[in-house]
């Protein structure tokens, strides 16, 4: 235990700022290939898991609250300060955050074309999560949930495939939606009370007022998890990259919306909101399984992860929205393992269909020669499903016996698109892994992957491993 | 001090993964046939081995205790899952035919001490993690690709449904100790929810009738592999979860009923094919499912099952397949017959002690066994194949097709007795094995569609599969293409363009531009000034 622990806050918010200083002025010529750049990135990352670790190690297991807190005062007249907090609950997920970006740096290993814009970008949106994810009062909260989608732009921008104009005209407007709602409702709720977000259940609005407060920071939050009709613009931006970091990014941001209404609802909606929850229940149960369905029904694998992605995003949205607060663990442990192996999955695609280009292979039964990838890719996809191997097994029966208690028929739905998503992962495992004699001929050039990259994901399974056998072996 | 026997086994397990091929290959051989033995001494109580009780933080707010300690019932079935181990290594370890025998022989150690933690499960999560990794072992034991297709989707369908049972349970009742199960039953709700999920996903583990096709797609496998897999994981597992949740199936008045159909169904399924197969390790896959019909029969009609009694019934079921995947390759001329005579004579006892209790049962088991027996000799006895099995295999053959058979004779008590009956059955086995009238008619079903043909994934495909695409395409079109992309979105995107316009227009140097311009700014500070300072 390390005493006056807060300064770790301070370095974990300093770390990714001096890494993108350092980015930016490391010397990239073509013989580096932009490796000098990447370097920064991935030691940056590396740096504060080294410091999440020792947060974790300072944390007291089994307390709810808040723990470990850093204050700095900003104006006085407003008086805003910045509260910066950790908890077991968002310790786990800034840990995924970490090593699902760090996964994407070692997918973009031999990227050539902007690597250097894409790794400061990358480390703007890590300080930007770190940031939303420590925030304990409403003006740094809103600050980073609002600040992170400028990089994401700026990624979608650069490095989108086709129909890029498009897409980010959705995705403009649908968080300009999401941030307008939420700037008003925490200008309403900042010049009533001075409140943190601790405090937030306690603010006394009228009637008229406290319906457009709530019902504005519901729909903000609601705009970034791909819920109907959210979701299309999620699903236009994942469909469309095939960068594997981007699309680690873009699809860490539902994340935080899922983070917000946690954060907001602790344990119960607000009175005046409650009666909408069941609608939102149907709506958000509705979508698991349309989604499911589109998934099941198409070909393109960027469509089947965004599928499994929305399904489980939702999953744990219903989790965190049940009246009671015993299962924040279990989601925030889940999530971690879920976060990681949904980045792993994406590494592997995109590196396969990088090579599967390149030496103009047939898809189907690609990975027949392949046996690492094959068995990397293969533990990734049985570990996402639920089997035994990560801590999302045991935390998601938590989770499903919390919706299975409250409403059965319900969950029976929500299953279901759970089946249908996983399957939509082995369906695509098998179409990579299954040749006949007529392709097995076709794909005799065995896909390679570098060493680097297999050793990182050999030690992301190990670690997935250990998060099944002991999740908490960071903690004394 | 003594060493728990799991810890010897999964140290010799994890160190047949990682040696390399040539060199130590066969000392790490060595070191799994000593830890089970080490195990088998241990169980048998020839020395003092300490508990294993371990406290699992799976969660970060709940504590699992696994409890690896077999106890009066289970210590038997834990016993001859060992020697089942070992022997199973035993004939990897001598089998020409196996290309990656650590890997294998590995995976066999994990796959029984995972049986072993299942077996010996008091509660809900220990059992579950069990099946689960189980599971992965045997998808990793799996070489073929299609049967690991079909394998996995039939088995994490499974699992998923096990896990929401215990869901529902740990939901309703905050507890996950399995002895409970039979005293609060009667306050659950959804029973016959909880109680049908369940029997699906026991039908699914042991491969029953409907769910079998996993099992099916596993004839490419080698016959060592194929037979360990029919009966020592996923389908025995099926009978642990059955036996260990009983209590749970007891709480709908369906159990019974569909349990006995399905296995009456198995049987007729698996005698048909087993029948018509001309691929020895297809024929081989049936006799497993009429196998595995028969216990769930004798697990529906018998007050109860006796450990040493089921343990016997496997172990001969067992050899017998192995005899019958081995056949072909190793016999010829009447060596085939007479050696599949000795194992179907232990098999017909075996079934005779498992089920002597219900005595129509008895004679039914044993009219099916004898008459398939029988027929798969009776196709193999002008065997004229030459022997491609190295002599040591040739030789642990015999001996296990003996020593299981004599150990048959010497366990059941009343042996003496049934000597008259069992040289009567004999004769008649050799006669039918000899004269058997079907083996000239199955010729006629030697075609594509039945040999190779695979009716229930195609039923799956057309009434599961295709219904689930093309739902899945139309609400692609209807939502996100028709709805949301040319109506919502294209509405936005033209009601902008149209605000634009006739701003555009209300700059645009003309008169009558500046005079809508000017009157709605009037309009706007009016409105202003009537909530702002008038109200």
């Amino acid at each position: 235990m390390i005493e006056n622990a807060e300064f770790l806050l301070t370095i974990l918010m300093s770390v990714p700022l001096l890494g993108i200083f350092f980015s930016a002025i490391s010397k990239e010529n073509p013989e580096s290939a932009g490796r000098n750049v990447l370097s920064v990135g991935i030691l940056t990352v590396i740096t504060n898991l080294v410091i999440l670790m020792l947060i974790g190690n300072n944390l007291i297991h089994g307390s709810a609250s808040l723990q470990i807190m850093k204050k700095f005062e900003w104006l006085n007249t407003p008086k805003i300060e910045f509260l910066f907090a950790v908890d077991t609950f968002s310790l786990p997920l800034i840990a995924a955050v970490h090593i699902a970006i760090l996964l994407g740096f070692f997918g973009v290993l031999n990227n050539s074309y902007r690597q250097k814009t894409l790794v400061i970008l990358a480390l703007v949106f890590l300080e930007m999560m770190i940031g939303y994810l420590l925030a304990g009062d409403l003006f740094s909260f809103y600050i980073f949930f609002e600040a992170m989608l400028l990089p994401l732009f700026l990624l979608v921008g650069i490095l989108g495939d086709m129909h890029r104009q498009d897409i980010l005209y959705r995705f403009f407007l649908y968080n300009l939606l999401g941030a307008s709602l939420l700037f008003m409702a925490l200008c309403i709720l900042f010049n009533h009370q001075h409140v943190t977000i601790q405090t937030i259940n306690t603010v006394v609005l009228s009637r008229n007022l406290e319906m457009i407060v709530w019902g504005a920071i519901f729909i903000a939050f609601l705009s970034r998890i791909p819920i109907w009709p959210f979701h299309y613009w999620i699903s236009s931006v994942n469909v469309n990259i095939s960068n594997p970091l981007v699309f680690i990014i873009a699809n860490i941001l539902p994340l935080t919306g899922v983070y917000g209404l946690i954060r907001f609802f602790p344990l119960t909606a607000p009175g005046i909101i409650a009666p909408y929850l069941l609608v939102l229940e149907i709506i958000s149960i509705i979508t698991m399984v349309v989604i499911a369905l589109i998934g099941f029904s198409h070909r393109d694998v960027q469509y089947k992860i965004f599928s499994y992605m929305t399904v489980y995003y939702i999953l744990y949205l219903l989790g965190a929205l049940l009246p009671t607060d015993a299962l924040l663990s279990n989601i925030g442990f889940s999530i971690f393992s879920w976060l990681i192996i949904v980045a792993a999955i994406e590494v592997i695609i995109s590196h396969i269909e990088k090579e599967r280009q390149q030496l103009g292979l047939p898809e189907y039964g690609i990975l027949k020669n392949a046996k690492t990838i094959s068995f990397a890719l293969s533990f990734f996809v049985l570990a996402a499903v639920g089997l035994p191997l990560s801590s999302m097994f045991l935390n998601n029966m938590f989770i499903f016996a919390g919706l299975l208690t409250y409403n059965l028929k319900m969950a029976m739905f929500i299953l279901f698109a759970i089946i249908l998503s996983s399957v939509n992962l082995l369906q695509h495992l098998f179409y990579l892994k299954y040749s006949d004699n007529e392709n097995s001929e076709k794909n005799v050039v065995a896909i390679d992957m570098p060493s680097p990259i297999i050793i990182v994901l050999g030690a992301t399974i190990l670690l997935i491993i250990t998060s099944f056998i002991n999740p908490l072996w960071y903690m004394e | 001090m003594a060493i728990n026997f799991v810890f010897i086994l999964l140290f010799s397990g994890i160190l047949s993964f990682f040696a390399p091929k040539k060199h130590v290959a066969y000392l790490c051989h060595l070191l799994i046939l000593g830890a089970f033995g080490y195990g088998i001494a241990a169980l048998s109580d020839c020395f003092a081995t300490p508990d294993l009780t371990v406290m699992w933080e799976a969660m970060p707010n709940f504590h699992v205790l696994l409890n690896i300690v077999p106890v009066a019932q289970t210590k038997v079935l834990a016993l001859g899952l060992l020697i089942f181990g070992a022997v199973s290594v035993m004939y990897n370890i001598t089998s020409a035919e196996e290309q990656s025998k650590s890997f294998l022989n590995g995976l066999v150690v994990f796959n029984i001490v995972l049986l072993l933690v299942a077996l010996c499960s008091t509660n809900y999560f220990q059992l579950l993690a069990a099946i689960g990794m189980a599971d992965v072992v045997v998808y990793s034991m799996l070489n073929s690709y299609e049967a690991k297709r079909q394998y996995i989707y039939g088995n994490f369908l499974a699992d998923f449904l096990l896990l929401n049972i215990f869901a529902i349970i740990l939901g309703q009742h905050d507890n996950i100790e399995i002895v409970d199960s039979g005293g609060y039953s009667t306050d659950w709700h959804h029973r016959d929810y909880i109680a049908i999920i369940l029997l699906t996903c026991i039908l699914i583990k042991s491969g029953m009738a409907f769910f079998h096709s996993a099992y099916q797609k596993m004839s490419p496998l080698s016959a060592n592999r194929l037979n360990f897999i029919l009966f020592m994981t996923t389908p025995l597992m099926g009978a642990v979860i059955l036996n260990t949740l009983q209590d749970v199936l007891d709480i709908s008045r369906y159990s019974l009923p569909i349990i006995r159909i399905f296995a009456i169904l198995t049987i007729l399924w698996g005698a048909c094919g087993t029948f018509v197969m001309y691929n020895n390790h297809r024929k081989c896959s049936y006799m497993a499912m009429v196998f595995w019909g028969l216990y769930f029969c004798a697990f529906s009609w018998l007050s109860s099952i006796n450990p040493l009694s089921f343990l016997m019934f496997l172990g001969m079921a067992y050899l017998f397949n192995t005899v019958l995947s081995n056949v072909g390759s190793s016999m010829q001329g009447k060596i085939p017959v007479i050696t599949m005579l000795v194992a179907a004579i232990g098999y017909m006892l075996a079934w005779w002690n498992f089920s002597g209790t219900n005595i129509i049962l008895a004679i039914a088991g044993e009219g099916v066994i004898f008459m398939l027996t029988a027929h798969v000799a009776s196709t193999y006895k002008n065997s004229t194949i030459q022997s491609i099995l190295p002599a040591i295999s040739r030789l642990w053959l015999y001996i296990t097709i003996i020593g299981g058979t004599s150990a048959v004779f010497y366990l059941i008590p009343d042996i003496l007795r049934l000597l008259p009956h069992i040289v009567v059955i004999a004769i008649f086995w050799c006669i039918v094995a000899t004269h058997n009238p079907f083996a000239y008619r199955i010729e006629k079903f030697n075609t594509e569609n039945i040999q190779t043909g695979d009716i229930t994934t195609s039923i799956y495909e057309t009434m599961l599969l295709a219904p689930l695409q093309i739902t899945g395409r139309v609400l692609r079109l209807t939502i996100d293409i028709v709805f949301l992309e040319r109506t919502v979105i294209s509405s936005i995107k033209n009601a902008i363009r149209f605000l634009i316009y006739i701003f555009r227009r209300l700059h645009s140097n003309s008169v009558l531009s500046g005079i809508i311009f000017s009157l709605l700014g009037a309009l706007i500070i009016a409105f202003a000034y009537y909530n702002g300072v008038v109200k």
